[in-house]
């Protein structure tokens, strides 16, 4: 038997199964079925028996467990049907207590003063919904997939960002981006394009000449 | 997050445009006209990606000024762990921040008025949509001119 050196998860995962094969099949086996059942089971337990805040809004004088939105994991009971009367976006607030906006004699719509927030958010944002229009197409599972993989694997960093961060931090965490993904946790790609610009920048003395790091 | 929205309404207007729309796949692919909701919805995926968690500044700056920088499993797990810290802290949280109809969040008015101010009607809107191109003009020259001299300089 040789001699054995203790070198990382992947070794240490190949001794556990030369020694006892059968207790890595059923710790496989606990892991793919029996944990996900249990940790769902806790999660919409936890859910369920979430004690609620117990204040009462100041805007409307309601308890907000009628505001809520999510009516329907309090208690167990079934979600509540909202009828037409709150579609100003607020549960069991009354329409009369919003007044309408005022028309000039072109018919031209101005609002009267806002003076909470309920107002504000009122007047701003537009609550009318036309349900026959789809959201879930495939234009925008398209659309947002691709743009947030895009974001995620960190080429866009730089367009998307806010103009905050400075170039050189933002280098940095490109870098930092392409240097952990997952797939370098097992095997060491080729360099790519912007780990050689980083490198570039060290070898180019360019960190040395702006005095943020010493070789 | 405006940068994700304008995008968004440039590529769904021209999806909507291009696809065809007869058919069973075109029916699948191009139903509708380009909504408010997808467009929130598409904003939302990916303004969800659009910022990198703060623990990854600290990697990045840590290896490429200071040296030695941890394994990457250690660096997954540290950006893992702060992430979570702060996604049980903002559940711990929702009942008093995010349920009240008193929590106004103006951070998401402009977005919110931006979409709107591009799907209503233009007669509406026109006023609206007038300062918001003359404003993304000028903030598109000034905010990438600097951005690509500068990072060309970087690289050179």
């Amino acid at each position: 038997m040789t001699s054995h050196i203790f070198c990382g998860p992947a070794d240490f995962k190949r001794r556990i199964i030369s020694k006892w094969p059968e207790a890595y099949i059923q710790a496989r086996y606990f892991t793919l079925f029996v944990v996900p059942v249990l940790s769902q089971i806790f999660v919409s337990t936890m859910s369920i028996k979430r004690p609620s805040y117990d204040g009462a809004d100041t805007d409307t004088g309601i308890p907000l467990h009628s505001v809520s939105p999510v009516n329907s994991s309090r208690d167990g009971s079934k979600p509540q049907i909202i009828d037409d009367s709150t579609k100003h976006g607020f549960a069991n607030a009354e329409p009369e207590s919003i007044p309408p906006p005022y028309e000039d004699e072109e018919g031209r719509k101005a609002s009267v003063a806002v003076n909470t927030a309920e107002d504000l958010v009122t007047r701003v944002i537009d609550v009318e919904d036309d349900p026959t229009l789809n959201v879930w197409t495939f234009r925008m599972w398209f659309l947002g997939r691709s743009r947030q993989t895009a974001l995620y694997s960190g080429s866009w960093d730089l367009l998307g960002s806010s103009a905050g961060a400075s170039p050189i931090l933002k280098n940095a965490t490109l870098t930092i981006l392409h240097r952990y993904r997952p797939i370098d946790l097992w095997r060491r790609p080729a360099r790519d394009l912007l780990f050689q610009a980083a490198d570039n920048l060290r070898l180019c003395g360019v960190l040395d000449r702006y005095r943020v790091c010493s070789r | 997050m405006v940068f994700l929205t304008v995008i968004a309404y440039v590529l769904g207007e021209f999806m909507a445009v291009a696809i065809p729309r007869r058919g069973a796949v075109g029916r699948f692919l191009n139903p509708c006209p380009f909504n408010l909701k997808e467009h929130a919805a598409i904003t939302l995926m990916a303004s969800a990606a659009s910022q990198s968690a703060l623990a990854t500044e600290a990697l990045a700056s840590q290896d490429l000024f200071y040296g030695g920088y941890p394994s990457k499993v250690a660096g997954v797990f540290v950006v893992i762990t702060s992430q979570l810290i702060g996604y049980g802290l903002a559940g711990l949280l929702r009942d008093v921040l995010v349920y009240p109809t008193h929590m106004l969040w103006p951070m998401n008015l402009p977005v919110t008025s931006l979409l709107e101010s591009l799907h209503k009607d233009k007669t509406e809107a026109k006023a609206r949509l007038k300062i918001f191109y003359i404003i993304f003009f000028t903030m598109l020259v000034w905010e990438l001119f600097p951005e690509v001299s500068t990072s060309y300089t970087y690289l050179s």
